[in-house]
C-alpha cells in the first residue's frame, strides 16, 4: 500500500469527527444524510488520494469532496425547494448534554435560522463559525477570494439577523 | 455620478466595512467607539450594526458532540473496514512467484532455449577442437594429479 493511502487512514478518526460536525451543520434541514456524504466522501478520496497534490490539508480537500458530493445530492432532489420547510423540531439533536431545555430550544433556533440560509451564504458561515476554518483556508476549498468570502459573510450574517427577527427571536 | 456621491458611496462602503471588521471582534475599544459615533449619521447602518453584533453565538448551533464518542468511533471502524475491503489482498512473495511463473513460464523456456542454441551455433566449432566425453574419462595425457601420486610412490620406495 502506497504511503499517501497509509497517511490518509491514519489521519481518519481525527478527520471523520470534524467532518461529520460540519457536514451535519450544512446539510441540517436537507433530506440528505451526512452520514452517506461522508463515506462516500472519504472513500473517494481513498480512491484518489495518490493524485492529491498536498497544497492544501487533508480536511480541506475532504470538505470541497463532501460539499460537491452534497450539492449533486440537492440536485438530484431538488432540495432547494423543501429547504424552508422543515419544523424547528425536526432539527434533531443527538448529544444530551444540555442544561435546560432552553438552552436545547436556542441551539434548536439557531440550527434552523442557519439551515435557511441559502446555499452560498450557508458554506461560509458554516466552514468559519462552525468549523473554525480561516478565510484563506475557506478560499482553498470554494476557489474564490478572501473579499469576496468576507462579503458573503457579511451578508449572511444580516440574513441570519433577518431570520431570527422573523422567527420571533430577540435574543438568545 | 456626482464627486461628492461618490465621496458618499465609499464613506458608507468603509462604514460596512468596519461594522464587518466589528463582527469579527477585530476592533479595538476605542475604533468601535469612533465607527459608533460616525453611525449616528446613518440610522439604516446603524440598525446593521446593532444586528450583527447582536447576533447570538453562532459557533454554539454545533459546538457539542454530534455523537457520543462510542457511536463515532464505530462509524470510523466501519469506515475504516469498507476501506480496508478495497484493497487488494496481500501478495506473498510465493504466491507473486507461481503467479509470474505459470503466466511467462513457457515464453521463459523458448527464450532460453533460443538464447542457448543462438549462443551454441555463435561458436566457431571445429572437429578438432571438440572433447569427446571419452576424452574426458580417459584423458591421453597425464593430468597433473597423477604424476604427483608416481611421485609420491617413487618417494615412498626410496
Amino acid at each position: 500500500m502506497s504511503s499517501s493511502k497509509d497517511e490518509f487512514k491514519k489521519q481518519i478518526p481525527e478527520l471523520y469527527p470534524r467532518l461529520h460536525r460540519a457536514m451535519t451543520a450544512y446539510l441540517a434541514g436537507s433530506n440528505v444524510e451526512p452520514d452517506d456524504i461522508l463515506q462516500e466522501a472519504f472513500l473517494k478520496a481513498y480512491r484518489s488520494v495518490e493524485q492529491f497534490e498536498g497544497k492544501s490539508g487533508f480536511y480541506t480537500w475532504l470538505y470541497s469532496i463532501a460539499r460537491n458530493l452534497s450539492i449533486d445530492e440537492f440536485r438530484k432532489r431538488k432540495h432547494e425547494k423543501k429547504r424552508s420547510s422543515v419544523p424547528v423540531e425536526d432539527f434533531e439533536i443527538e448529544s444530551d448534554d444540555f442544561e435546560s431545555d432552553d438552552q436545547k430550544e436556542n441551539v434548536l433556533i439557531l440550527r434552523k435560522a442557519i439551515s435557511e440560509l441559502p446555499e452560498l451564504l450557508k458554506t461560509v458561515v458554516v466552514m468559519k463559525t462552525i468549523d473554525g476554518m480561516s478565510y484563506s483556508e475557506i478560499s482553498d476549498v470554494l476557489d474564490v477570494n478572501e473579499q469576496t468570502l468576507k462579503n458573503r459573510m457579511f451578508r449572511a450574517r444580516k440574513e441570519l439577523a433577518g431570520i431570527l427577527d422573523k422567527m420571533g427571536v430577540n435574543e438568545l | 455620478m456626482k464627486n461628492s456621491e461618490m465621496k458618499n458611496q465609499n464613506s458608507l462602503s468603509q462604514l460596512e466595512m468596519e461594522i464587518f471588521r466589528a463582527s469579527e471582534n477585530e476592533l479595538t475599544a476605542g475604533e468601535r467607539e469612533e465607527l459608533e459615533k460616525s453611525l449616528t449619521q446613518h440610522p439604516e447602518l446603524e440598525k446593521v450594526y446593532h444586528d450583527l453584533t447582536h447576533l447570538p453565538d453562532i459557533s454554539k448551533a454545533y459546538d457539542r458532540n454530534m455523537l457520543s464518542g462510542n457511536r463515532m468511533d464505530r462509524r470510523v471502524d466501519q469506515l475504516l473496514d469498507t476501506i480496508q475491503k478495497l484493497e487488494p489482498p496481500s501478495k506473498s512473495f510465493e504466491n507473486l512467484s507461481i503467479h509470474y511463473f505459470k503466466r511467462y513460464a513457457l515464453a521463459a523456456s523458448l527464450l532460453f532455449l533460443a538464447l542457448t542454441s543462438g549462443f551454441y551455433f555463435s561458436q566457431n566449432i571445429s572437429a578438432e577442437s571438440d572433447i569427446t566425453v571419452e576424452e574426458l574419462l580417459y584423458p591421453m595425457e597425464e593430468s597433473e594429479s597423477e604424476t604427483y601420486v608416481y611421485y609420491l610412490e617413487q618417494l615412498f620406495e626410496q
